[in-house]
């Protein structure tokens, strides 16, 4: 992100530069580093008074900075241009100073940023006014982020895609990732960067290089060397200069040094007394001249002496009273304290006069109670003996209807007796029948036999007869 | 605890409480069945007696000539009291018994049964649990004296025993007609007793031993032993003539076995008398009084007494009477209680007449704890009523009351001068008439077990249905 600076409008100096206030209309979309000089008064440092440079006309050129990648610019954006001569000239020592109208996005990174504001323009705490105002202004695009850290990807095929869920995620150091520019960048190869012919050239660069090679090679074994040696011969290197020369592997070093003075101390600053101006006048007051004490002091001291005696004529009065309160409370505790007592030895007395009533009323009815329920039983036992005194007659006499109680001699008699002396009877009918019968039988035979004995005679004299 | 000091009353509720719960007959039981039984531990036979609880089943023999519809009458019987039946033949058939299969074998041997197996096998029968639970019936069982000496010595008491009688000729005429569906059992008649359904008309045959000549000797067995079998049940015998259809024959039957004797239990009758005006209730009350000394208890005199008496009540109650209105229920109760609280009320006994005369008064003696033990409703028809009533003069002179009707005056000076209270006049009658009526029916319903008499005839008629009313225990309803 680069540095920039409020400005405050109305310093003392400056002018805007001309070709400054063409930059914004011809780059609308452009919010960065946008140079629109303040419209009135001059830019410059406040803190410090730092001035713009003033009079010192700086013809415009395209500065050699490029801008850093802001992660979510515009990748159309086109370069910022600054003035940066203008900043070099009056170097804020906390701040690049920019010329700039418009609100830019970009949190002020120090902490002195509050210093630098524009008159009446809001307190940049958040980037997100800050690109509101400039989307306001600009009808712009704008994105901002917090710093995060990048993860990084170790391997170089990933396995599945959810491979970030399982395992916790590698950041990388961006201090060792090759894909981070280090150094200045405002000075990388811009060749690369301007797109395609540039590794074509390089490729016909080392191409030539090669056939350079190649033909070096190639013309190395025509060059004419010196024949090999006779046979039983050696070819021996040999100096033939003047001064012979010790070949040796060995290279001779040689250790040099040399030492700047130790630093001193930078002394401390002179203290700077700026130089006087203005006259010195002295003037003397005598005595008696301004005032009578004693004439002046009168009324102040009555006040004070008042005062202090009606201050002390008051606290008097407030202990007095304090101490008034304080016995007419103690009067009264002690009273209440005295009917408190004796409350409780009335509720006591009460109470005690309570529970004896509660007893002997439960004793009372304690004693009602069982004489009701000896009345009671003897109630009912009276009246259950009154209700079944007929019970025992009415039993027996049941049972005698029924049948169950009889008397034991009239069973007798009937079961025992009856059924021989009808049986007697009985059989003595029966022999009456049996006789008769046989008497009926005798007379029947003897009057047949007197029948058929008469008959015989009948028949007898009828044969006599005639 | 002196009888000085406080009064030892017995309270009323106890005579209630055993007259409503039969306590004098359930403990009469209890003691008939531990004489019977005498066992070794009465205590435990008593509380199973008591958890029995079965002094109200049915024990009902039914003796009766053959033919005269015994076996009909007894199914009917069993059925509608839902109580078991024994006879000769179901107890000969009974499988799982000694006893049966010795009967059995006799009775091939001989058509008969001796009597110590029969009675054995009987008492086997009762003693099983559906018969103690449920009650039982016997038909003709006891056949002989014998029979009848032994079950009763055994303890076996019926409770009511009915004889059906009927004329020889009939019951011989009617034997020729009798058939028998052999899957139920059940005796058909081909004139008096046809089923309806077809099917049982076509299986129907035709049982042995019905010509006239069996029937004849049969009969003659009968009465043989009949006459010897009554007199051992003389209190709990009764006779229909089953000459009657049978539908008849059965309903005298079931009200007679569902009628209970009565019994020596004491009895402190509190009779409610109701009816509409002139229907002869304070009569019937004043003639009760005076045979079975209960206290005659009018509600209207109660009232004019206390107001004449000026009591508190009666100061009470005067504005009302002067007013012609009708006293408020909660005075005329507070009056009556008092009267039925008093002792003598208690000891003897009342008889009621005039008061409950709707269905919130009769809930509010109910709940003050007043509660009749005998209803009675006297019915009369409303001409009678008027004629009783309008008919009334008195003399002015000599202060005799009499009827124009029932009790004319003797001469004829005496009737010119009779007058006629103004409350007897005909549109007073027609008014009170129509007051009662409006509630009689209220009051039926609430007295569940009122006796309604018809009051249109002699007094002294009346007054003996009352007393037989009150006398014979009320009739139960087997559920």
């Amino acid at each position: 992100r680069t540095r920039t600076c409020r400005t405050r409008a109305d310093w003392p100096g400056q002018e805007p530069e001309v070709p400054c206030a063409s930059v914004p209309s011809g780059k609308p979309a452009d919010r960065n580093c946008v140079e629109v000089p303040p419209p009135n008064g001059t830019v410059g440092c406040w803190a410090t008074a730092a001035r713009a440079a003033d009079g010192s006309r700086v013809p415009w050129s395209k500065p050699s900075v490029a801008p850093a990648a802001c992660p979510g610019d515009l990748p159309s954006r086109p370069p910022p241009s600054l003035p940066p001569l203008r900043a070099w000239r009056n170097r804020c020592p906390w701040h690049y100073l920019h010329l700039s109208d418009s609100y830019d996005t970009l949190v002020p990174t120090c902490f002195k940023a509050k210093l630098h504001r524009r008159r009446g323009s809001p307190t940049p705490d958040m980037a997100s006014a800050l690109t509101d105002g400039t989307s306001r202004a600009m009808n712009s695009y704008t994105y901002t982020s917090r710093p995060r850290a990048l993860p990084c990807q170790r391997r170089r095929y990933r396995d599945s895609l959810t491979q970030s869920d399982d395992e916790p995620v590698r950041y990388g150091n961006i201090m060792y990732d090759r894909r981070v520019i280090r150094g200045n960048t405002y000075a990388l190869q811009t060749g690369q960067l301007l797109g395609q012919p540039d590794p074509l050239e390089l490729q016909r660069l080392q191409q030539a290089k090669r056939r350079a090679l190649a033909r070096k090679r190639a013309q190395e074994q025509l060059r004419p060397r010196t024949p090999e040696p006779v046979e039983g011969r050696k070819h021996v290197d040999v100096q033939t200069e003047l001064y012979l020369e010790e070949i040796a592997d060995r290279i001779i070093e040689v250790d040099m040094e040399c030492q700047t003075d130790a630093f001193l101390d930078r002394p401390p600053t002179p203290l700077f007394i700026p130089a006087k101006t203005g006259k010195d006048v002295a003037t003397q007051i005598l005595e008696g001249e301004l005032f009578d004490f004693d004439l002046e002091v009168k009324p102040m001291l009555e006040v004070l002496v008042g005062k202090t005696i009606e201050q002390a004529l008051l606290e008097v009065m407030e202990e007095e009273e304090l101490a008034n309160l304080q016995t007419l409370q103690h009067e009264y505790e002690e009273i209440r304290n005295v009917e408190l007592a004796e409350v409780q030895r009335l509720e006591e007395q009460e109470r005690r006069h309570r529970e004896e009533k509660e007893r002997r009323k439960q004793q009372q009815w304690e004693i009602v109670h069982k004489h009701q329920e000896t009345s009671q039983k003897i109630a009912a036992r009276a009246f259950a003996q009154r209700y079944l005194a007929d019970l025992l007659p009415s039993v027996f006499s049941s049972l005698r209807d029924s049948g169950y109680f009889y008397d034991p001699i009239e069973r007798d008699i009937e079961v025992g007796f009856l059924p021989w002396l009808m049986n007697e009877v009985e059989k003595s009918m029966e022999y009456s029948m049996v006789g008769r019968t046989v008497v009926d039988m005798l007379i029947r035979e003897v009057v047949e036999r007197r029948l058929s004995m008469y008959d015989v005679k009948e028949n007898g004299l009828q044969n006599l007869r005639p | 605890m002196d009888a000085t000091t406080a009064p030892h009353l017995i309270p009323a509720e106890m005579p209630q409480y055993g007259e409503a719960n039969h306590i004098f007959e359930l403990m009469q039981n209890m003691l008939e069945q531990l004489l019977i039984h005498q066992p070794e531990e009465p205590i435990p036979f008593m509380i199973k007696h008591l958890h029995r609880n079965n002094d109200n089943v049915p024990k009902v023999i039914i003796l009766g000539p053959p033919a005269s519809g015994k076996t009909t009458i007894a199914m009917w019987l069993c059925k509608h009291l839902n109580t078991n039946l024994l006879s000769v033949d179901n107890l000969i058939v009974k499988e799982f018994s000694v006893l049966a299969t010795e009967a059995r074998k006799h009775y091939q041997k001989t058509k008969t049964v001796p009597s110590m197996l029969l009675i054995k096998l009987m008492e086997e029968r009762l003693a099983e649990e559906d018969c103690i639970r449920r009650g039982w019936i016997l038909d003709g069982i006891p056949e002989t004296r014998e029979q009848a000496l032994i079950i009763q010595s055994r303890g076996i008491i019926p409770r009511h025993v009915v004889l059906l009688s009927a004329l020889d000729t009939v019951l011989i005429e009617r034997n020729l007609g009798k058939r028998i569906d052999p899957y139920t059992g059940e005796i058909y008649h081909t004139t008096f007793d046809w089923p309806p359904q077809s099917e049982i008309q076509s299986r129907l045959m035709v049982p042995s031993g019905i010509s006239e000549m069996e029937t004849a000797r049969r009969l003659l067995e009968y009465h043989r032993n009949i006459v010897r079998i009554l007199p051992s049940y003389p209190k709990i015998l009764k006779v229909i003539s089953a000459d009657q259809p049978c539908v008849d024959v059965f309903y005298q039957a079931l009200t007679y076995v569902q009628t209970n004797h009565r019994s020596n239990a004491p009895f402190t009758p509190r009779v409610l008398l109701c009816g509409p005006l002139g229907s002869g209730k304070s009569l019937q009350a004043a003639l009760l009084a005076q045979k079975y000394s209960l206290v005659n208890v009018c509600c209207g005199q109660l009232l004019k007494e206390a107001v004449a008496d000026q009591t508190k009540f009666g100061e009470l109650i005067r504005p009302y009477f002067e007013k012609k209105m009708a006293v408020p229920d909660n005075l005329v109760t507070k009056v009556l209680s008092q009267r039925l609280d008093q002792q003598d009320c208690i000891q003897r006994g009342w008889v009621l007449h005039g008061f409950p005369r709707d269905l919130d008064q009769a809930h509010l003696m109910n709940t003050l704890g007043y509660s009749p033990n005998r209803v009675f409703f006297l019915n009369v028809p409303f001409d009678s009523i008027i004629e009783r009533l309008t008919l009334r003069r008195t003399d002015p002179v000599t202060g005799e009351r009499y009827h124009l009707m029932y009790k004319p005056p003797p001469t004829i000076e005496i009737q010119a001068r009779l007058m006629q209270n103004p409350k007897d006049s005909e549109e007073q009658v027609r008014l009170k008439m129509d007051l009662y009526y409006r509630n009689s029916a209220d009051l039926e319903q609430f007295y569940g077990q009122a006796i309604t008499l018809n009051g249109d005839q002699d007094p002294y008629t009346v007054f003996e249905y009352i007393e037989s009313g009150i006398i014979n225990p009320l009739p139960q309803r087997i559920p």
